[in-house]
């Protein structure tokens, strides 16, 4: 059998089956009072363009995107700054390991009230939000990279004559690099999932206060047209870290989750 | 001929835990200048520990290694090391792998880039120089491996079972070109297997060591180079000098069943 048309099967089968959702949905929404519970996909529809029309959904994207991406930013960069500086010393590691591990540990969401203290309930809190999920995650791979080094490259560079800086920049170094990138790729989803949730515990922006703004005024529809806004952004997230994916996967590491890898 | 590298008394004793390890126990070498030496033996019979110790990589415990005269004491930019796995760095395309020696003596890129160039297509691995070695072969990783160890030089070259890993056929390809690359040379080659086909067809002289590095027996291999290692395998001499290290082996074996 053929690859093309197994391809346009699938589609079609897709196609077929949204089609179908959408239009049981319509159909459910006429029963008496459904409407109220799960809106219809037309009103949802008209919610979407006039959401489009009016700039809402612009200004609120924007506002989740830019705490997403500065949540990622920061929790990258201390995750790879302490993983580089931890990694080494593998007595501190193991003596920090069991509170690193509590810290992990905790659901980041329970830290949002503590957040809104500290920060407030402005954009800091969603954005620190972030960055304490992203954090965690880029800082076990950065370790596991600089320890788990492979001692045969590393003997390989000083037969080579390497001195041990040069074994530092380039050996080491390049593979902490390439794993903790591994670990910020998979961190890019945790971004968003941050910066959601903090809006949704505290905001007056964001797609996360659409949401629970919409949903504290009985508004389904308003609910649905957020979380399908939610869901394309968070698609989009996905798609830029699977062209990430190829563009690295030439040399990437495994990811990592703990800081006693393997 | 002198002697290029000379093992006086050399033992070496791992420290596992709570026991002692013996691996080399007393073992006494010469290696000629410029000859192709193949050390024959058993897995775990010290060969690997043998050229890390010659590489400078680990030291003995007792007795002395020089070369060209002087104690072994660290690796040497004269010496080029070719182990059983692969070292390839994965986040660098072959040609900066192929560079990176050079790299480290400071040469300027642009002589490095045309000299890394130069041994790729030696080697055989032209229009492969941007791939990186996860996207590589078994044999052309090898290559790549082989183009590496060149770039450097050395004049004495440590191969460590470098084509265990590889195909019967490709291995053939991979001794034939070693031969041809090494043939007028000049270089020293210690090489380490445990193929004894391997060791004759390519050695000058075959070392076959028992336990602990004792050597059993110390032969030279008459056959004349340049050598094709298919053809030289039909040859009546060479079943009568692997009849006979078989039997050495294998009378080995018998009296020190331990040693496997």
């Amino acid at each position: 059998m053929s690859e093309a048309p197994r391809r346009a099967r699938i589609y079609g089968w897709r196609l077929g089956l949204f089609v179908a959702g959408i239009v049981l949905w319509q159909a459910a929404s006429l029963i008496k009072g459904a409407a109220f519970y799960i809106s219809s996909p037309s009103a949802i529809w008209v919610r979407e363009r006039q959401w489009l029309a009016d700039g809402t959904i612009l200004f609120h994207t924007t506002i989740t995107v830019e705490e997403t991406l500065a949540g990622f930013i920061l929790g990258a960069v201390a995750g790879i700054a302490a993983g580089f500086v931890i990694g080494p010393q593998r007595d501190v590691g193991d003596v920090l390991d069991p509170f690193i591990i509590a810290l992990y540990s905790i659901p980041k969401v329970a830290l949002a009230p503590l957040f809104i203290v500290w920060f407030g309930i402005g954009i800091w809190m969603k954005i620190i939000l972030a960055t304490v999920t992203v954090f965690f995650i880029v800082f076990f791979n950065t370790v596991a990279g600089v320890r788990n080094v492979d001692p045969d490259l590393v003997n390989a560079v000083w037969l080579m004559g390497g001195s041990a800086r040069e074994i530092l920049i380039k050996v080491i170094v390049p593979h902490a690099l390439s794993a903790a990138l591994t670990g910020a790729r998979i961190a890019i989803p945790y971004a968003l999932i941050g910066a959601v949730v903090g809006e949704l515990i505290a905001s007056n922006r964001g797609i996360g206060y659409l949401i629970s703004a919409a949903a504290s005024q009985f508004d389904t529809a308003g609910v649905f047209a957020a979380l399908i806004v939610l869901t394309i952004v968070a698609t989009v997230l996905n798609s830029l870290v699977n062209v990430l994916d190829r563009r690295t996967s030439r040399w990437k590491v495994d990811a990592n989750l703990s800081l006693r890898p393997n | 001929m002198s002697a290029l590298v000379r093992l006086e008394a050399v033992s070496r004793v791992f420290h596992r835990r709570e026991t002692e390890l013996l691996a080399l126990d007393a073992v006494a070498l010469d290696i000629e200048r410029g000859s192709f030496v193949c050390l024959v033996g058993p897995s775990g019979c010290g060969k690997s520990t043998l050229l890390n110790m010659i590489a400078g990589l680990i030291a003995p415990t007792s007795g002395r290694i020089t070369n060209a005269g002087t104690p072994v004491d660290g690796p040497r930019l004269e010496v080029g090391y070719l182990t059983q796995k692969d070292t390839l760095l994965p986040w660098r395309d072959v040609l900066r792998n192929v560079e990176m020696p050079l790299e480290i003596r400071k040469v300027p890129a642009a002589e490095r880039e045309r000299r890394a160039r130069q041994l790729i297509e030696v080697v055989g691995l032209l229009g492969r120089e941007h791939a990186y070695p996860r996207e590589l072969s078994g044999g052309m990783a090898r290559r790549a491996s082989l183009a590496r160890l060149l770039i450097a030089d050395p004049d004495l070259l440590l191969l460590d079972e470098p084509f265990s890993a590889l195909d019967a056929q490709l291995r053939q390809e991979m001794q034939n070109e070693l031969l041809r690359l090494w043939g007028g040379s000049g270089k020293t080659v210690i090489f380490v297997t445990h193929d004894l086909e391997e060791a004759i067809a390519l050695g000058d002289r075959v070392v076959v060591l028992g336990g602990r590095g004792r050597i059993v027996r110390d032969e030279q291999i008459p056959l004349e180079r340049p050598r094709d290692v298919v053809a030289i395998r039909r040859r009546p001499e060479f079943h009568a000098i692997e009849a006979r290290l078989w039997d050495a082996l294998a009378a080995h074996y018998q009296a020190e069943p331990e040693a496997v």
